[in-house]
């Protein structure tokens, strides 16, 4: 025992003597600085955000990950003093990592420097379970006052861990000056791979030595300057696609192209995923019968993916189905070498063992599938030029079918056969033929596909209150976001969590008979049926009864509020609404210049048209009402159209809660 | 023989896994819940028996059964506990499945923490627990069982008969020291009557439904049934300084409290150097005390709590400290600033209070445990006049004020805190006070808008509101919270709702520290605020916004009482209307006064000007359920008025 504490402490000795950091001078011009530079409506910012990234012997014959960090930062303002002057460092025993050399500092104005006193750090538990325990290093800065700058550093110390891939970032919540990373790449891998790193959406500068510092030997150094803070926007893209970051990654040496390096991959990532396809007998005499009337390639296709959806049950999603007790089993007893045929023997699997059965079950039958491998539109985005699997993350299955491909992504519950999710639509993949693999662009979703359609039958009294049947039904990617949510809840509950989300549009309704079929299931319609009783519809005067036409879309709030944007704005698919609502009025009333707005064409990206007609013999109207968006796969805008796509969001929302009169005859 | 002693084992073996109690309470009949209704708690039972010495064991049990899918978070178990002082003796956790068959968690599943609040940057609070819910399915019963020893100075106990799920059977039992007695005070309908055995009490619910809070309805600790427990020595045995802290009278809980607290207000070389640099120049007590306040107002909060199980929750920090590192809690900076005025020769009191809710302290239960705030009390001359003033029997008259909440300023006390008991810590002369309630009209907002709607229906137009009181406060503190550019899109944004497209062309706000007022100025177009027919009907909503303060009445019952808090209201909109139009329908006039306020609202016209004008006044209270009906149609009314519509027609 002793001898092996001795060890430990001659293996931090080394480490620990490394890492330690001189402040930097500050200036007289920091100090007085009254407003922010990068932005100057900032409360706070960073004069300079630098990290030491590098893999340190411990002298145990393992390598740990070093991660020291410097922050200097100045506060402008009293919310600044607030959001800034308590820090919290977390770190996480599952990955061995601790935080060592904590130091800080508050330098006033006037020059004072107060350090943080020993015996302000105080050490807390966030969760401890068995081994696994996540723990919270954090202090109080002093003196705190706008005006005053605060530094603090800090060392990340990840042991007997060495990453192929490391994450720089370089844009946070706050603005900085300059944000700069100091990296010594690590030799230690295959003698032909070497580190190299991937810019995501910013110019950091060239990789250049670290000179003037004998500690610092074998260090490159990269930095970004005048970086703004990175603020969350309504329908923004992935934060990995708008934000500024590098991925640091290391491969062979090679100078690949293109060209050459996506179908050699191609063809590993096949060779990988094989592995766990085993085509049985069993598994043959199934795809026999299942596909034993259809029609055609992707009629086959269609029936095996169905069998996969419907019959496998899926333990990487919470749906209804599969109990806890189940899954608890299955991962107990999940074998490293699980195969398709385990798959099927089990009747389960996660979202991955179902898709290789899917796989398997196409190759039975002579489908020759594919597998494919997508970037996703929910994280950072695929890039040809970045000569690495590390962007795509999606899997899917194709099949062909002479001009035509479709695809299958069985290990998804609601993904009906033949759609691709929404996020892998109109995204570069990688599709993994055994002969040719080739990067190719997956189809976006037409826009019909994903149809919302809606109906009323309602009656308008003489008070302004409404009343009367109405079904909502859902397909495509309406049906699948609608079932993973619904999916999630019990019979019951999921009507009255839908009953809720109806009263928040229609306020003080009363909601009844509501039903809801197809939740649980991945194949068909979302159809929702309810009544529907609400006070104060219409909006009574004198002589007049207002009502909004597009009963849908009441209480409809502008998309986009604010008048100005700072990036891109995604739609996650293209989508078309049908509606159809039929207003019995009271008797005695007319309509009063009734007035609709016809059809308003954007471009060729969509289509809206809101219509009514009156019935001759009766008090009726029928108003109908369409919107169309996203066709021809255009649903990212990048943010110089954003004016023009509000003025267009502005104006579907005016129609939205277009307005009819009903006079008093 | 053999077979009988056979059969015996086998049960053994099956009923062993789990514990009689557990398996009992889970196979329990309950009553059908509507569909939403997460789970069941059958048995919910805490023991706890007290030593002389202070010394502490509680058992906690308790059994869920889980009734729907979204309830398989209530498959959480766990026991929070001082890490000074106390430890978890044992903690044990099962389940029963629907199919019969059972589960017992071992140490690895059990979680270890800091139980510390999101405000906290430390606290000895800790907690042990289970979560199950990634293990159990509808019908699955989840039950723990823990036991805790701790080393405690406190007397007194409260126990919830329930949450927002439904409870079965819900059980406290306190055994005291021999010789020693408890009472309880019971509140929303639980029963203040134990079963006594021997030294043993215990008090008992049974069949609690499950609550859904209503929005504007009294927090859920104030609603569903409570008692609170005091235990007591024997006759002639001292109530305080011994080992366990035990009171009767506010004026004991008082006593204790100076005894922790006062110490910790002793005078420093620095506390006298800054209140002197502070004051400095300030003839007027007044100001002087106004200086002090609110530096120690701007003083940064931070809270570290430690010692809890001793009382060290109620235990400033040495106030020399608190200067030094410019940070603490609420009681830091009640006693910095306690300390402070010292230095001018006032005396100040430290107010124990319970912030959020206040009608959550009760009168006839004096305990320390009903408190969750600290503030100060500063006793004040006779012309000093101020809303935040009290006037106390021995301590004449006091100003209360909150040194934590940075936007309330100096004379006044957020509208949380007032009507609310709360304990004035001065040894003898300290007790129970109730604070002072604010009138509708001191928390008033004005509006007054001036629009002009040209004849392809865009508006153009100016707002000016100024706020004051809780109202101005709360406007204070978003426009301090938010960047300027932030707080002008959120502006943007509650004009977009009634107004497409609404831009925000200049503003302007300000807070007046003399008058306490907060003022903002707009200037704004919308491109299409008239809704258009044919060009020759054009229907306009005669007021362009919303007041927020309306409680939300759109549910036509409700089950629970309507929480209201005393404001005033006044809207003029001035209109200038294209002239190739004219009116047709004006909003009518509407008008209605009760107990819980006033509204009146009115319009006229004069050739293309028109002028609509609303205003109300809400008063302070909790409308029982009885008297729902009355109270929304008073607010419906008023709504009515904000949502009424001018008819213009071509002429």
């Amino acid at each position: 025992m002793l001898m092996r504490n001795l060890l430990l402490i001659f293996c931090l000795i080394p480490v620990s003597a490394l890492l330690a950091l001189d402040w930097k001078p500050i200036s007289p011009e920091q100090r007085a600085l009254k407003t922010a530079k990068v932005d100057p409506n900032a409360d706070a910012e960073a004069i300079f955000w630098e990290a030491w990234v590098s893999d340190v012997s411990g002298g145990n014959g393992y390598l740990n990950h070093v991660v020291e960090n410097y922050i200097r930062i100045k506060l402008y303002n009293d919310r600044a003093v607030e959001k800034y002057g308590n820090v919290e460092i977390p770190y996480y025993s599952e990955r061995k990592m601790t935080i060592i050399n904590i130091r800080a500092r508050t330098i006033k104005a006037d020059g004072t420097i107060v350090e943080l006193a020993g015996g302000s750090i105080v050490e807390r538990v966030v969760s401890k379970s068995g081994r696994k325990n996540v723990k919270v290093k954090s202090f109080a800065l002093t003196a705190l006052e706008p005006g005053a700058i605060i530094e603090y550093q800090w060392t990340e110390f990840f042991s007997e861990y060495t990453p192929r891939y490391v994450t720089l970032e370089m844009q946070r919540e706050i603005p900085a000056w300059e944000v700069i990373y100091n990296v010594r790449p690590y030799s230690g891998f295959q003698s032909n791979e070497q580190m190299r790193s991937y810019r995501f959406n910013c110019t950091a500068s060239a990789w250049e030595p670290v000179n003037g510092d004998v500690r610092r030997q074998g260090y490159v150094r990269t930095r970004v300057q005048n970086i703004p803070a990175f603020v969350d926007e309504p329908q923004m893209p992935a934060e990995e696609d708008v934000k500024a970051w590098m991925l640091l990654y290391y491969t062979p040496s090679t100078k690949e192209k293109a060209s050459a390096y996506w179908p050699a991959l191609g063809k590993q990532m096949l060779w990988e995923f094989r592995k766990a396809v085993k085509v049985s007998g069993e598994i043959k005499q199934l795809a026999q019968e299942l596909t034993a009337k259809a029609q055609g390639a992707f009629e086959k296709a269609d029936l095996l993916a169905t069998y996969c959806l419907t019959k496998i049950k899926n333990v990487s999603y919470n749906a209804e189905g599969v109990s806890s007790e189940e899954k608890t089993e299955f991962f107990k007893n999940l074998k490293e070498n699980h195969n398709t045929t385990d798959t099927l023997k089990l009747k389960m699997g996660n979202s991955d063992h179902i898709q290789a059965l899917f796989y398997a079950l196409a190759e039975a039958v002579g489908l020759n599938p594919t597998l494919v491998r997508a970037g996703s539109a929910n994280s950072a985005t695929f890039r040809a030029d970045f000569f690495d699997p590390y962007l795509l993350r999606n899997r899917m299955v194709a099949i062909r079918s002479g001009e035509e491909t479709h695809f299958y992504n069985a290990g998804i519950p609601y993904l009906p056969p033949g759609m691709l999710d929404w996020d892998e639509q109109g995204q570069p993949a990688l599709f993994a033929d055994a002969k040719e693999p080739k990067l190719m662009i997956l189809p976006p979703t037409p826009a019909a596909k994903s149809l919302l359609r809606r109906k009323a039958d309602l009656k308008l009294a003489e008070d302004g209150s409404v009343s009367g049947s109405v079904s909502m039904q859902y397909s495509g990617h309406f049906a699948v976001s609608e079932k993973m949510r619904l999916g999630e809840q019990s019979d019951g509950s999921r009507e009255e969590g839908f009953k809720k989300r109806l009263e928040a549009r229609y306020p003080g309704a009363k909601i009844s008979e509501l039903k809801i079929e197809n939740a649980n299931s991945p194949m068909g319609l979302l159809q929702v049926n309810f009544n529907i009783a609400m006070e104060g519809y219409a909006q009574r005067t004198g002589k007049r009864l207002f009502f909004d036409a597009a009963f849908f879309e009441f209480g409809d709030k502008p998309m986009f509020s604010a008048a100005s944007r700072k990036y891109p704005i995604i739609f996650r698919h293209a989508f078309t609404e049908e509606d159809e609502i039929r207003f019995e009025y009271p008797a005695g009333y007319a309509l009063d210049n009734a007035e609709m707005p016809g059809t308003t064409k954007f471009g060729e990206i969509g289509e809206y048209t809101l219509l009514a007609k009156s019935a001759l013999d009766k008090p009726l109207i029928t108003v109908n009402r369409s919107f169309v968006w996203g066709r021809e796969g255009k649903t990212y805008f990048d943010v110089k159209s954003y004016p023009v796509l509000k003025k267009a969001f502005d104006m579907i929302h005016t129609y939205n809660t277009h307005a009819l009169s009903l006079k008093v005859k | 023989m053999r077979n009988i002693w056979l059969s015996f084992l086998v049960c053994l073996t099956a009923s062993g896994e789990v514990p009689l109690w557990f398996r009992e309470a889970a196979t329990a009949e309950h009553p059908k819940y509507p569909a939403q209704t997460k789970g069941v708690v059958l048995f919910h039972e805490e023991r706890v028996q007290v030593e002389p010495s202070g010394k502490q064991t509680s058992q906690v049990r308790k059994a869920i059964k889980i009734l729907n899918r979204e309830g398989k978070q209530e498959a959480f178990g766990a026991i929070s506990y001082d890490a000074k002082g106390s430890r978890v003796r044992d903690f044990k956790a099962w389940l029963l499945y629907p199919t019969g068959k059972t589960k017992e968690f071992t140490k690895k599943d059990f979680v270890e923490g800091s139980n510390q609040a999101s405000f906290q940057l430390y606290s000895s609070q800790r907690y042990y627990s289970i979560n199950a819910s990634a293990e159990v399915d509808p019908g699955t019963v989840f039950g723990f069982e823990a036991t805790l020893e701790e080393d405690r100075v406190f007397s007194q106990f409260q126990w919830f008969f329930q949450d927002d799920l439904p409870h079965l059977l819900s059980r406290f039992q306190l055994t005291v020291p021999i010789g020693w007695k408890a009472e309880a005070k019971a509140y929303q309908g639980a029963s203040e009557k134990a079963e006594i055995s021997g030294s043993s009490y215990t008090w008992e619910a049974r069949k609690l439904g499950p609550v859904e809070r209503e929005p504007s309805s009294p927090r859920l600790s104030s609603q569903v049934p409570r008692i609170a427990v005091s235990m007591f020595p024997p006759d002639g045995q001292a109530m305080t300084g011994g080992p366990i802290a035990c009171f009767r009278t506010w004026k004991d809980v008082s006593r204790w409290q100076s005894g922790l607290i006062d110490p910790q207000a002793e005078l420093s070389a620095a506390i006298e150097s800054k209140s002197a640099a502070l004051t400095a120049g300030k003839t007027n007590v007044v100001e002087r005390i106004r200086v002090l306040a609110e530096y120690v107002q701007q003083i940064r909060y931070v809270a570290i709590a430690t010692n809890l199980s001793r009382g060290g929750g109620y235990v400033p920090h040495k106030a020399d400290d608190v200067l030094r590192l410019a940070y603490g809690d609420c009681k830091d900076k009640a006693n910095l600033l306690r300390a402070m005025l010292k230095t001018q020769q006032v005396l100040s009191y430290p107010v124990a209070i319970y912030s959020g809710d206040p009608r959550f302290t009760v009168e006839n239960f004096p305990s320390p445990h009903q408190f969750n705030h600290a503030i100060l009390a500063i006793r004040v001359a006779e012309d000093v006049q101020f809303p935040a003033v009290v006037v106390h029997p021995s301590l004449g008259r006091l100003l209360l004020f909150d040194p934590t909440d940075a936007y309330v300023p100096f004379g006044f006390l957020p509208d949380h805190e007032q009507n609310a008991n709360a304990l004035v810590t001065a040894g003898e002369d300290g007790g129970l006070i109730r604070t002072p309630q604010t009138k509708p009209k001191d928390n008033h907002t004005e509006r007054r808008w001036k629009l002009v709607l040209d004849a392809e229906g865009k508006l153009e137009g100016q707002l000016v509101e100024v706020s004051s009181g809780q109202e101005a406060f709360d406007q204070r503190e978003r426009s301090l919270r938010l960047p300027k550019e932030e707080y002008k899109k959120m502006l943007e944004a509650s004009l977009s709702r009634t107004m497409t497209g609404a831009v925000i062309d200049l503003f302007a706000f300000s807070y007046g520290e003399t008058k306490q007022e907060f003022r903002l100025e707009l200037r704004f177009h919308a491109p299409s605020y008239a809704r258009m027919m044919k060009g020759k009907l054009w229907m306009v909503r005669s007021m362009p916004t919303n007041y927020a303060q309306v409680p939300n009445v759109n549910k036509s019952t409700r089950e629970q009482a309507l929480v209201l808090y005393p404001a005033s209201f006044s809207e003029r909109v001035n209109w200038k209307m294209p002239d190739t139009l004219k009116v047709d329908e004006m909003p009518e006039a509407d008008k209605m006064e009760s107990a819980l306020g006033k509204f009146e609202s009115w319009s006229k016209q004069s050739g293309d000007e028109i002028e609509v004008k609303r205003e109300i006044e809400i008063q302070s209270g909790v409308i029982p359920v009885a008297e729902y009906k009355t109270t929304r149609d008073f607010f419906m009314r008023f709504h009515g008025a904000g949502e009424a519509r001018i008819v213009l027609v071509a002429k």
